[in-house]
């Protein structure tokens, strides 16, 4: 028998964070690559290899040192592990995934993966031709819209691996490359 | 022109907001989902117990709650799930962590493809609890119902519905468990817009 009401549904405010993707590339041409290694998982240890000179913010935009009802808010900076994003051929939105992770400001590591779609609506033109748009600074603003997972060894931090996250964002898109992109970050509950 | 939205960089730093994003849920349709009895029992794995689960084939329902034909302009999805099987592992940290891949059949012949993961939170002991035989988790007479969280893609090839391939999608669902058995699956899908 066919449902007549809706379950409930809420977004709840976990986290926000912003980088200038471009920044990180244009550095990570010169860098050199450290390995270290981040006791990440309850499943085990995680090894990350990244270029050092690639940090962004994380930060709750809500200035809330507490969120979901109680939990620790997630502050310090992340470095992206390797992101990715598609253009679709005969499509007018993208896809972007990736790995990042989190270095909270009390020392704590979190690994995120995440994957989802870009769209610039009447601009996507500019973006599928790798121009650059007539305004601005020529970055085409895409709106973007994510799944993301959380993983941790942390006790301070084990309640985001329960969470099913999603995140709504902006990225921008300069001649085929993304530049800042910026990003709120809920859970599903 | 409108003013850019993206982040500032000034003197190589980067501009913290300090207002949230515009967000958005627009409802798409519902599925309920009965299960097949026959699973896969692959048991311990390093980190959880991993079993697939079945949807039962025909028992399914795709439909609108609120009997709409239209979302947005665009044709409602209404059907049954064809087939689907949940790479499911449970977590010995408690969480139920889900690997899904199911097709739809519309009432009108369209076919369109769903991949997704998620979330069940099993809650405290839940992975002691679902694994111990004794006491069974649910009752025929009190099914255990527990909340589930998905983000489905999607894919056809139809023009009808070639518009659900372009979002991300939430699912907000909820599962029945029986004898320590998730029986049932129903979700609620929206699409992530803004």
């Amino acid at each position: 028998m066919e449902r007549a009401t809706f379950y409930e549904k809420n977004l709840r405010y976990v986290l926000s964070f912003d980088a200038d993707l471009g920044l990180a590339r244009r550095a990570s041409t010169a860098a050199e690559y450290p390995q270290r290694r981040d006791e990440v998982a309850a499943l085990g240890a995680h090894t990350h290899v990244f270029d050092s000179a690639n940090e962004a913010p994380v930060y709750n935009a809500l200035s809330e040192s507490r969120v979901l009802g109680g939990e620790l808010a997630v502050t310090g900076h992340l470095r992206f592990l390797q992101e990715r994003a598609e253009f679709m051929p005969s499509a007018d939105y993208g896809r972007w995934d990736g790995r990042l992770v989190l270095y909270t400001e009390d020392r704590q590591v979190i690994e995120a993966k995440f994957d989802g779609f870009f769209r610039a609506g009447h601009r996507w033109h500019w973006v599928q031709r790798g121009e650059s748009a007539a305004e601005g600074d020529g970055s085409v603003e895409t709106k973007a819209f994510l799944s993301v997972r959380f993983e941790t060894g942390s006790s301070k931090y084990k309640w985001i691996v329960g969470v099913q996250c999603v995140a709504y964002g902006l990225m921008g898109v300069l001649n085929g490359d993304l530049t800042r992109v910026t990003f709120d970050v809920y859970a599903m509950a | 022109m409108t003013a850019s939205r993206l982040p500032l960089v000034a003197r190589g730093r980067i501009v913290q907001r300090q207002t949230l994003l515009d967000k958005d849920l627009l409802y798409l349709f519902s599925y309920d989902a009965n299960l097949e009895m026959r699973r896969d029992e692959i048991g311990f794995v390093p980190g959880g117990v991993r079993v697939n689960i079945f949807a039962k084939p025909r028992d399914t329902r795709v439909y609108h709650v609120a009997r709409e034909r239209t979302t947005t302009g665009s044709r409602t999805i209404q059907g049954s799930v064809e087939w689907g099987t949940d790479w499911a592992l449970i977590r010995t940290d408690d969480i139920g962590s889900l690997d899904v891949r199911l097709t739809i059949k519309t009432d009108d012949g369209a076919t369109i493809f769903s991949w997704y993961k998620g979330v069940f939170p099993s809650g405290d002991r839940g992975f002691r609890k679902l694994i111990s035989e004794d006491p069974l988790v649910g009752s025929e007479q009190h099914p255990v119902e527990a909340p589930v969280y998905v983000t489905p893609h999607y894919e056809t090839a139809d023009p009808r519905y070639a518009w659900i391939g372009q979002h991300q999608c939430v699912g907000f669902g909820r599962i029945k468990i029986v004898k320590s058995l998730v029986r049932s699956v129903s979700f609620d899908i929206y699409a992530m817009d803004a």
